[in-house]
């Protein structure tokens, strides 16, 4: 029963440098599936925006993730991306990192919220 | 007159949602500040983690692969829908899983009834040894309040968008009337 009941909902994914994606699944948020998909990203220097693209559209594109966290830096690279999402769920948050600190007037969700006061941004 | 009295309640709707987005906004802002010192703060126990055991035994090499045994998350996330004046707007809420211990009654579940999408997770911990330094378990419980802070912000920001579209509609309203 317990086992059972442990499979219940839906999963918060990363996408992020090794310190996030490492803090976050010590924070018990990883999982592998069953077809043996992460639901995490390390980004490196190494890593091209081609797959950052590809993995962020995989992660939108999953039913079982209900949440995408990304690193704002990250979010930066696949900007056109994040800003074409535009449905509820999964529900896309811009975290900051220990390097990039959080800068709000980068952030697609309140870019788009300040939006509604300023005509010319609709 | 009516027509007029309606007018003034739009206005009034209008002004009660512009302001209620601008809390949130504030709202968001505050949050993912905290959230900031909170991924720093485990930040540095990891870095101190490295400095204790090793540069590369705190690191991505440590974490499961596609190749690894699939498991469980131990912290999911809750969807329902609340219905905020005809938008809805999905509610986040935490579902804790506790990581199970091998005991044998557990081992014999695993082997017999459990497919392998069905397998309990353990302790992330362990994925970086047996004995691991405090600083790591530290940086753990910074990344746990991360990750339930992640959720409130998620939910703020649902209901922000949703805010944004009712005032988008009352806006187009009072254009129309104009």
């Amino acid at each position: 029963m317990a086992l059972h009941s442990a499979a219940k909902g839906k999963l918060i994914a990363v996408i992020g440098d090794e310190d996030t994606c490492v803090g976050f699944l010590l924070g018990g948020v990883g999982e592998i599936n069953k077809n043996r998909q992460p639901n995490f990203m390390v980004v490196d220097r190494n890593t091209s925006i081609s797959e950052i693209e590809e993995c962020f559209k995989r992660f939108v594109k999953r039913d079982d993730i209900d949440i995408i966290l990304i690193n704002q830096n990250v979010a930066e690279m696949v900007r056109h991306c994040i800003d074409s999402h535009t449905q509820p769920v999964p529900a896309v948050l811009e975290i900051p990192s220990k390097d990039h600190p959080y800068d709000a007037s980068k952030d697609s969700i309140l870019r788009r919220a300040k939006g509604m006061f300023n005509p010319d941004d609709v | 007159m009516v027509a007029e009295m309606s007018d003034i309640k739009d206005e009034s709707r209008l002004d009660s949602v512009g302001l209620k987005a601008l809390e949130l906004m504030q709202q968001v802002i505050e949050k993912k500040m905290r959230l900031q010192e909170l991924i720093k703060a485990g930040s540095i126990n990891l870095a101190k983690s490295r400095y204790i055991m090793g540069n590369r035994n705190v690191s991505v090499s440590q974490l499961p692969t596609e190749d690894s045994v699939p498991f469980w998350a131990l912290r999911k996330v809750e969807n329902s829908y609340s219905n905020e004046n005809g938008i809805k707007t999905p509610v986040f809420t935490l579902l804790v899983n506790q990581p199970l211990k091998k005991t044998k009654s557990v081992e014999a579940n695993v082997s017999e009834g459990c497919t392998e999408d069905t397998r309990p997770s353990s302790d992330p911990l362990h994925w970086f040894g047996v004995l691991v330094p405090q600083n790591m378990r530290v940086a753990q419980e910074a990344f746990k309040k991360a990750v339930d802070l992640s959720i409130e912000i998620a939910n703020l920001q649902s209901h922000l968008e949703a805010l944004r579209i009712e005032f988008c509609a009352l806006k187009f309203e009072k254009m129309k009337l104009t």
